[in-house]
């Protein structure tokens, strides 16, 4: 399944690569003149209406690859490739953000915080039998988390009618991960006796570059309606490049469940 | 020192009053025109004499052991129709009946029995024994009914299903309750259609009709096709099996048997209490009152014998019979819950090895083994008849005949925690195809079957193995994940908020979450 969902993501976006870059090429700023009035000397670039605008929300898709096998702790060990591989797995994450304050002719500031999910599973193996796969299943799940301040540079699209939006985003992570079993939370029976379970956290840091395309320049129109009647101001898809870097700030023995790759998404601000 | 636990057995005057209460709540619940859930339904034909007589339609057919026990399936598994552990067992049918009329109407006419077809035409009833007779008697001779009440009429199963195949009907011969030849006459997955007819007739020749009811019985005494392509996957304290579902629509799921071998339990005796015989009469068609009946496990301190009357020896651990307290019918037995010898040195086979079967020899191919006391089989080697006492457990069947076995659902052999005595989990749907048996023990032998069920109950063959029956297999450690991470040198785990750190408080993690919440809904009012 999750190979599945990878090859969907993947494929997923591609197309949305594809749609950006055939609407930077195909977009044509007369086209859109007819509804929206520009207006460089003040910066300021309205619809005939253009509801108030604060938050913004992003549906993303995320190629993840924990880091556990960098852990200096395991020598040369490789747990993670050896129980699953090296195939990335898809993440799905929200994140909302609250564009608290606008930087005149540069765009939107505030805070935003992230909630996602992954998993990866594979057959179990008989102990001391590395080559003979039981039918049991074993499975991490990760819910990596974040809060960040997030900058978006909207002065492109606003002012210079470029339906392109940078942004970066940074602050801090954490991580709640679980490992698992057929029979449940897995657990280590250590030398003294006692059991240690499969679950635990991991602080980091979280940094992401990207850029947002606004899909509201092939119908105007209908976006100047979506806007006037749910207050969506905006919509794009986007392209990011983020790196989760949990590598246990503060903590003596993290898992290393950070990642860094591209992400994907929707973004919309209302 | 024998504690009862627990006694379900009323009193005759509490027995007494609850049959009274039935029957008026069957009379109320038909006059008042209530019905339950699921109705009989049947055909009334009122003739010129005005006699009506037909199923209650309030009322349900309901199945009742010889010993008055109910056994009256769950509502999902065709609980009117006749499956093979019904004829087994001989269970009795019980219609609840409904005649109206007048007295002087009713004069010079009797309520009989039949089953076959066209068995209410009159003239045109050719009597059983003669060519071209259509038509035989469940009950021999008249049948006592109340006119105007309901009344309930019990008729044995097997009496039913007795000339099924005959192609003249015979007069009416009891069937013998040592000859179960009778359950082995469908072959073929398809379910008999047999319809009961009850007929107010001036003789048993039926040539004058003053009244007639008539409702379908349906009966499945064929297996379901064993599953195939078993295998059983390995886990730590679990097994996986995976088969090749059935393509019968009449499959409703699977059962996957299973149980450690090993050395029996040395603790864990019961003693086993059937419930009080009913004052039922189940074959010669008198009017009947049912009264529910159980049976009892009572927990013992010490190592009793064995249960009394084993009808299908469950080939394990249960040792003679002896009763305990015979005037209640009480034995006491070893239930198979054998406690596991720890194999340490269990080889690694990826889909289980052949095992022998811990069911009865001669029981192959069935899916539960067990007790069958009660029931009155005597035709083969393995079975005896017990008709003293009931222990509620049931089990296989093994005949003489060349049918194959048919196990049975072992939905009354609980052990006093509510477990059952032979194990078992059910995959619902007949596309399913796995199960997962947890809660085992590590490099302890299991022996696993699978077997299907039909929409009436019925489980059939157990899927095989290399010629058998069961597929022995051993839950072992297994390396997870986890196991590889800790054994490489890692050092994370504990729990979702434990904090190694003394620089971070616990609970660090929701905490900044819930601080991150706060400081954007304090913007936003700021906002405001």
């Amino acid at each position: 399944l999750i190979r599945h969902l990878v090859a969907t993501a993947t494929s997923l976006s591609a197309v949305l690569a594809a749609s950006a870059m055939l609407g930077v090429l195909t977009w044509a700023p007369d086209a859109r003149a007819v509804d929206d009035r520009g207006d460089i000397l003040t910066g300021r670039h309205r619809r005939a209406f253009e509801s108030p605008q604060r938050w913004a929300l992003e549906f993303r898709g995320l190629l993840y690859a924990p880091n556990i096998d960098s852990d200096s702790a395991l020598g040369n060990n490789t747990p993670y490739k050896d129980t699953f591989g090296t195939m990335k797995r898809l993440a799905v994450q929200l994140e909302v953000d609250y564009q608290a304050v606008r930087i005149p002719h540069l765009g939107t500031l505030g805070p935003g915080i992230g909630v996602g999910f992954t998993e990866m599973s594979n057959n179990t193996y008989i102990l001391g039998h590395p080559d003979e796969p039981a039918k049991e299943q074993t499975s991490l799940d990760i819910y990596p988390m974040y809060l960040v301040a997030v900058l978006r540079a909207d002065v492109l699209k606003r002012e210079l009618k470029i339906p392109l939006v940078p942004y970066v985003k940074g602050g801090l992570g954490l991580a709640l991960w679980r490992a698992s079993n057929d029979a449940g939370t897995s657990t280590f029976t250590q030398t003294n006796g006692t059991t240690v379970k499969g679950e635990g956290h991991t602080f980091g840091t979280e940094l992401a570059a990207g850029l947002m395309f606004n899909i509201d320049v092939f119908d105007p129109v209908g976006a100047g309606n979506l806007d006037q009647s749910t207050g969506i101001n905006n919509t794009y898809i986007f392209a990011e490049y983020y790196d989760a870097n949990l590598t246990g700030i503060g903590q003596s023995h993290p898992l290393l469940v950070g990642s860094s790759g591209w992400a994907f998404g929707l973004t919309v601000e209302f | 020192m024998t504690r009862r636990l627990s006694s379900v057995q009323p009193a005759a005057p509490i027995r007494a009053a609850a049959g009274l209460a039935l029957g008026l709540t069957s009379v109320f619940a038909l006059f008042a025109g209530t019905a339950s859930a699921q109705t009989t339904t049947g055909t009334t034909t009122t003739s010129s004499t005005g006699l009506t007589v037909g199923i209650n339609p309030s009322s349900l057919i309901t199945h009742t052991l010889p010993n008055g026990s109910d056994f009256t399936r769950d509502s999902t598994l065709n609980p009117t129709g006749i499956n093979f552990e019904d004829c087994e067992r001989d269970v009795v049918l019980n219609f609840p009946l409904v005649a109206s009329g007048t007295a002087s109407a009713a004069s010079g006419y009797a309520l009989y029995a039949f089953a076959g077809t066209n068995c209410d035409q009159g003239s045109t009833y050719v009597s059983p024994g003669v060519a071209g007779s259509t038509c035989w008697p469940v009950v021999n001779g008249p049948i006592s009914y109340n006119l105007n009440a309901s009344f309930v009429i019990g008729i044995r199963a097997r009496q039913i299903l007795s000339q099924a195949t005959f192609t003249v009907k015979e007069p009416f011969t009891t069937v013998a309750t040592t000859d179960d030849s009778v359950c082995h006459i469908q072959p073929t997955s398809a379910a008999l259609q047999i319809s009961v007819y009850f007929v107010f007739g001036t003789t048993m020749g039926l040539a004058s009709i003053g009244g007639s009811g008539v409702t379908q019985i349906n009966a499945d005494l064929a297996a379901a096709a064993p599953p195939t392509s078993l295998t059983i996957g390995i886990g730590s304290t679990v097994l996986l099996p995976t088969w090749n579902s059935i393509t019968d629509q009449d499959i409703v799921g699977y059962n996957v048997y299973y149980q450690p071998l090993g050395a029996p339990a040395a603790a864990t005796t019961m003693q086993v209490c059937p419930g009080s015989d009913g004052s039922t009469s189940d074959e010669s068609g008198t009017t009947t009152t049912t009264t529910a009946q159980s049976f009892t496990l009572n927990a013992l301190g010490d190592d009793g014998g064995d249960d009394g009357g084993d009808g299908g020896d469950d080939g394990s651990t249960d040792a003679a019979a002896t009763p305990t307290s015979a005037a209640q019918g009480c034995y006491n037995t070893t239930p198979i819950n054998a406690t596991p010898i720890a194999d340490a040195g269990v080889p690694y086979h990826p889909n289980g090895v052949d095992c022998p079967s811990p069911y009865p020899a001669g029981a192959t191919g069935s899916g539960d083994a067990g007790d069958l006391s009660g029931v009155s089989t005597a035709d083969a080697a393995s079975d005896t008849v017990d008709t003293t006492s009931d222990d509620g457990s049931v089990g296989t069947i093994s005949t003489a005949a060349s049918v194959a076995d048919i196990s049975m659902q072992p939905r009354e052999a609980k052990l006093p925690d509510g477990s059952y005595k032979y194990p078992f989990v059910t995959a619902t749907g007949n596309t399913a195809n796995s199960a997962t048996l947890s809660n085992l023990t590590n490099n302890v032998e299991y022996v696993v079957g699978v077997a299907a069920t039909d929409s009436y109950g019925n489980v059939g063959a157990l899927s095989t193995f290399n010629g058998s029956d069961m597929i022995c297999q051993w839950p072992q450690q297994v390396t997870d994940f986890f196991d590889s991470y800790r054994s490489a040198g890692g050092l994370a785990g504990g729990s979702f908020c434990q904090v190694e750190s003394p620089d971070l408080p616990t609970g660090a993690g929701g905490s900044a979450l819930v601080a991150g919440a706060a400081l954007v809904f304090a913007l936003r009012r700021r906002r405001r």
